[in-house]
């Protein structure tokens, strides 16, 4: 939780894109940068109120991202008028994701709120009620590429709340879900997580490199700019779909162009993420490779000596599923 | 009224009670808590409507005041209200209307659990536990410390009865370390 009277401001030099006009009932994908313009985290902001911010970090970095923040409200702009305290553990919150989202949530959400398309939009964030009477958050994010909500109570109500939501799904065929599922549809949707953002990726690397505003001076917005980090072939997130449809792509494993020497001196980049895609029916991954997003079409040797791994990769887009992102506008 | 039914922290429909020798460790579920946090240059009229809500002196560092709104210091021009959830259930806008825009509140019901001790001889519990010199944590005294490595709060209501607020989705693992502390002193 973000607030005072300066917050925008301060989110303005917190997170490397954009955040001083985001308008109240809206969320947006921001980035934060280390210092030294390595990419640091990355989430959600949401803004409920002109002087009120729902921040969300990856979960694991929810504690030193929190940290991060105090230092530089304290330290850095202490004349700033900016409030933190964590909220993590106050809410129960739900990801409610596919097509019949919307329909399920009218269920469950107070009829006095209108979640149609044109009512409720891609990104937007509002206080509401649910089941009655009870004080809720919803914000239309979604990290899975489907058509998602995320649904927030207070988190005595959090264990009431699925209860409620499963029933409500149950003529929609709902069922939970997990990470292992999340992660394999955010593979497909190539976003990037705790893989990509390894502590030694820029924005650049993935693919975000525009969003650096260069109107405004942001943590790591000028150490971003680095001759070493500006590279012509730097590393670029791209994805990997197997030559012959049987074969897996392992995470770690090593790329290297066709008749290159296997070797240090030699290598392209490495995969991060994979999984089986179901959507696709073979294994995808993502991963970065030096000038990827110039290599697209190009099969590559991808290398794994600690598994045994030696076959041939096609070098594509990171977006394999709904590259238009049309399924979670609908 | 909303349908929706509430459990505590610990997952049940009611909090649960333990009793070993002296000490009785009863979880608590039905309080609401409100951070308040001054904005820029509004500490006079934060501390001010503290007072209004608690009906005593604003608690400086290291303590705790009030009376059915009671207020403990958490940080510089940082406090925590605290109050029966029952009676108080939208206490941070209360709170909001009281600091009239001078100071940030948020909503922290849920985001704390809270464990009571009561008995004689808390000490031998408390310094099994934290770093809390129990020799001088007397009645209106609140500090954070770390159980179990778990940032809390301690609050004394009185010799013989404290309060300890930890991260809700660990209060499995604290009121595990509180029990193994009272059978480790009894």
């Amino acid at each position: 939780m973000c607030k005072g009277l300066t917050s925008a401001t301060f989110l303005n030099k917190i997170y490397c894109n954009a955040f001083g006009k985001l308008a109240v009932g809206k969320t947006r994908y921001g980035l934060m940068l280390r210092e030294d313009g390595i990419a640091m985290d990355d989430g959600t902001a949401g803004r409920l109120a002109e002087d009120h911010f729902v921040v969300t970090t990856t979960t694991a970095n929810a504690a030193s991202v929190l940290r991060h923040m105090e230092f530089a409200r304290q330290c850095l702009w202490p004349d700033l008028d900016v409030q933190l305290i964590s909220t993590t553990e106050a809410w129960a919150q739900y990801a409610v994701a596919g097509p019949n989202a919307r329909k399920l949530l009218e269920k469950v959400v107070d009829p006095e709120f209108d979640l149609s398309n044109e009512g409720f939009p891609f990104m937007a964030c509002s206080n509401i009620k649910v089941c009655g009477g009870l004080r809720a958050r919803l914000f239309r994010i979604s990290f899975s590429g489907e058509l998602a909500y995320e649904i927030a109570v207070p988190t005595r109500y959090g264990d009431a709340m699925i209860r409620e939501l499963m029933q409500a799904g149950e003529e929609f065929e709902v069922v939970p879900y997990g990470t292992e599922a999340l992660g394999v549809m955010r593979i497909e949707k190539g976003h990037a997580a705790g893989n990509e953002l390894n502590g030694t990726t820029t924005a650049l690397n993935l693919g975000m490199g525009k969003m650096v505003s260069k109107k405004k001076d942001s943590i790591g917005s000028i150490l971003s700019e680095r001759e070493g980090l500006k590279s012509e072939d730097a590393l670029k997130l791209v994805g990997f779909k197997p030559v012959d449809p049987k074969n897996p792509v392992p995470a770690g494993s090593h790329l290297m162009t066709l008749g290159d020497p296997v070797d240090a001196a030699h290598d392209q980049g490495y995969v991060t993420s994979a999984c089986y895609s179901p959507s696709l029916k073979c294994s995808i991954a993502i991963g970065y490779l030096k000038s990827g997003d110039a290599r697209k079409g190009e099969i590559i040797r991808l290398v794994s000596p600690l598994t045994g791994f030696d076959h041939n990769v096609e070098v594509v887009s990171a977006h394999f599923v709904d590259p238009e992102g049309e399924r979670l506008r609908a | 009224m909303h349908r929706l039914k509430a459990i505590t922290a610990l997952g049940g429909t009611e909090p649960r009670v333990d009793q070993h020798g002296p000490i009785t460790l009863s979880e608590k579920s039905g309080f609401a808590l409100a951070s308040v946090a001054a904005r820029v240059g509004g500490t006079k009229a934060t501390t001010m409507a503290i007072k209004r809500l608690t009906g005593a002196p604003v608690p400086g560092p290291g303590q705790t005041n009030g009376t059915k709104i009671t207020a403990f210091w958490t940080g510089p021009d940082q406090w925590m209200l605290e109050a029966p959830y029952n009676s108080h259930e939208k206490l941070f806008e209360q709170a909001t209307a009281e600091v009239k825009g001078k100071a940030s509140v948020t909503e922290q019901s849920d985001g704390w659990c809270r464990f009571d001790l009561q008995g004689e001889g808390l000490s031998a519990v408390m310094e099994r536990l934290c770093a809390i010199n129990m020799h001088n944590f007397e009645a209106g005294h609140a500090t954070r410390t770390s159980i179990e490595h778990l940032g809390c709060f301690v609050i004394c209501r009185t010799k013989t009865h404290i309060s300890i607020l930890g991260p809700r989705s660990s209060a499995g693992s604290l009121h595990h370390g509180l029990l193994i502390a009272i059978r480790s002193a009894y």
